[in-house]
């Protein structure tokens, strides 16, 4: 975030995604985020530690569709859709 | 990662994910022994409110459940956007009010609207008050839905 304030530039979902894995998970180091834009969606993969799957998918996997209600809206203000594939 | 070494609080992290959402806000909050309570307040927010005010209880249950894994935190949590759920509220109750009054002057059933948990709550509650009608929940979520009948 410290480095979207120097350039100015608008943080992307991406970094909203790994802003929120890390925060919810026991290894932040183990968390990656690979996007792939196509014209109006952009897909979100989201790895994380073996050990870490159960804390970003959370019971009946409420956390999962919580960060994808975050990013789906977050993606709305730029007029795109998101999606967020949990790898395990 | 930073993040890992200043203390997070409810209020820190709001703030992380609206900056990261690119909303202009404010940020403030309160906390008693019982609730730690945040709001954010700006222009625009509808989308940190989403349907229904959907988006907003994923924002609660994402913070609730980052502060509960990271420290000795039994309070509950509550954001508010543009004091959106103080406002709903009132809506239900005055909605609870109407349709109860449409159950005793017809003497009929009235089923309301499908609604979440947290909001048929508030009407159970606020139904408790009025003399002479009984609420219950039937259906399956996300249908599940509150009928008003005459006691």
């Amino acid at each position: 975030m410290e480095a979207n304030q120097a350039t100015g530039r608008e943080a992307g979902v991406k970094e909203l995604l790994e802003y929120l894995a890390r925060a919810l998970v026991d290894n932040p180091e183990g968390v990656e985020v690979t996007s792939v834009e196509g014209e109006r969606s952009t897909i979100l993969q989201l790895r994380v530690h073996p050990d870490d799957v159960g804390k970003v998918i959370g019971k009946n996997g409420r956390i999962a569709q919580a960060m994808r209600t975050l990013i789906k809206a977050s993606a709305t203000r730029e007029g795109r859709n998101a999606i967020v594939e949990i790898i395990d | 990662m930073e993040a890992a070494e200043r203390p997070n609080t409810p209020k820190s992290i709001v703030v992380d994910i609206v900056n990261l959402m690119n909303l202009r806000t404010r940020v403030t909050s309160w906390e008693d022994d019982e609730e730690i309570h945040v709001d954010v307040w700006g222009d625009n927010l509808g989308i940190l409110i989403g349907r229904g005010g959907a988006t907003l209880q994923a924002l609660q249950e994402i913070v609730t459940t980052i502060i509960r894994r990271s420290r000795q935190e039994t309070r509950r949590i509550t954001i508010d956007v543009e004091r959106y759920r103080e406002r709903r509220r009132q809506k239900l109750r005055e909605y609870a009010e109407n349709m109860a009054e449409k159950a005793l002057s017809t003497k009929r059933p009235v089923r309301l609207d499908p609604m979440p948990a947290r909001e048929r709550k508030i009407i159970h509650d606020a139904l408790k008050d009025i003399e002479g009608v009984e609420s219950k929940s039937e259906g399956e979520e996300p249908e599940r839905r509150i009928v008003i009948s005459p006691a």
